[in-house]
């Protein structure tokens, strides 16, 4: 059974946060291992194990391509069920994708005119 | 937790968010720290946009390089305060008043164009888990040109 994470996102400030819905650990504290300060593996302070993610202090927008070079380096093999993405059984890149093109590439799409193929009559 | 966060979401201002706060903070055993001394206050209730939003600045400080770092009321009560109880990190919101402190005197551990990240010297104790933790402040620079507490957290230590 695949994990389930709670998933925020504040546009503005490029920001996102995912924690198992489930923690009820003591606290957590932010492990910068590997990831250049612009991704965060959250874990448990007491056990070390890994409940959540975030980019805290970090532009998400400007920090994606990287911190996907990022993770192709030191990949993070646990899957995930995020339900306010859509998603089930995915891996935590599939969900930082799935976050950029909803939440940073779809809104600039709506802002992007129509553009319509001019039909010219036979 | 996360349904203590939306609760605290649902009340409509800063202030009435800060109430739902201290009242789960009181019944979790903790409290609100006293705001720290040794900052500048000249500009205190002074309104800066920061993200797109209106924000008031509490307080400013110097850092160990002399430079001035806003710290806003509203980026610590919607986003500090409340991704530490999302995080289950309500001990570190009693260690808020350290962040000049860290500022002043912490490990300056990754600096950016825009972006400073320092990490506390001291080790704060976890009062359930009986750990030392340090903890960790973010500046940024807004677009006004201005550095500000972007964000604070503990720190994970092996």
């Amino acid at each position: 059974m695949t994990k389930k994470l709670r998933f925020w996102y504040k546009a503005n400030r490029g920001y996102f946060s995912l924690m198992l819905s489930d923690y009820t650990g003591k606290g957590t504290g932010h492990d910068e291992t590997s990831y250049e300060y612009l991704f965060f593996p959250i874990r448990d302070l007491a056990t070390g194990e890994v409940v959540g993610f975030s980019n805290d202090g970090g532009y998400f927008p400007e920090d994606y391509t990287r911190i996907m070079q990022l993770l192709k380096e030191h990949p993070i093999r646990e899957r995930y069920e995020v339900p306010e993405l859509g998603l089930v059984d995915v891996t935590v890149d599939q969900i930082l994708t799935a976050i950029y093109e909803q939440y940073v590439l779809a809104p600039h799409r709506e802002e992007l005119p129509i553009q319509v193929e001019e039909v010219r009559p036979a | 937790m996360t349904e203590v966060v939306d609760w605290i979401w649902e009340a409509p201002t800063p202030e009435e968010r800060l109430q739902r706060i201290e009242e789960f903070l009181t019944n979790e055993g903790y409290s609100l720290p006293a705001s720290p001394r040794d900052v500048d206050r000249s500009e205190r209730g002074e309104k800066h946009i920061v993200y797109g939003e209106v924000w008031t600045v509490e307080y400013s400080v110097l850092d160990q390089t002399g430079r001035k770092v806003y710290h806003y009321r509203e980026n610590e009560i919607d986003h500090i305060i409340l991704e530490r109880i999302k995080h289950s990190d309500e001990w570190a919101i009693e260690h808020l008043s350290r962040i000049p402190q860290i500022l002043k005197r912490g490990k300056i551990v990754s600096r950016e164009m825009s972006k400073i990240i320092y990490l506390s010297r001291q080790k704060y104790l976890h009062p359930a888990l009986g750990i030392y933790v340090p903890l960790r402040v973010i500046v940024k620079q807004s677009g006004q040109g201005r550095w500000y507490v972007d964000t604070f957290h503990p720190r994970y230590r092996r």
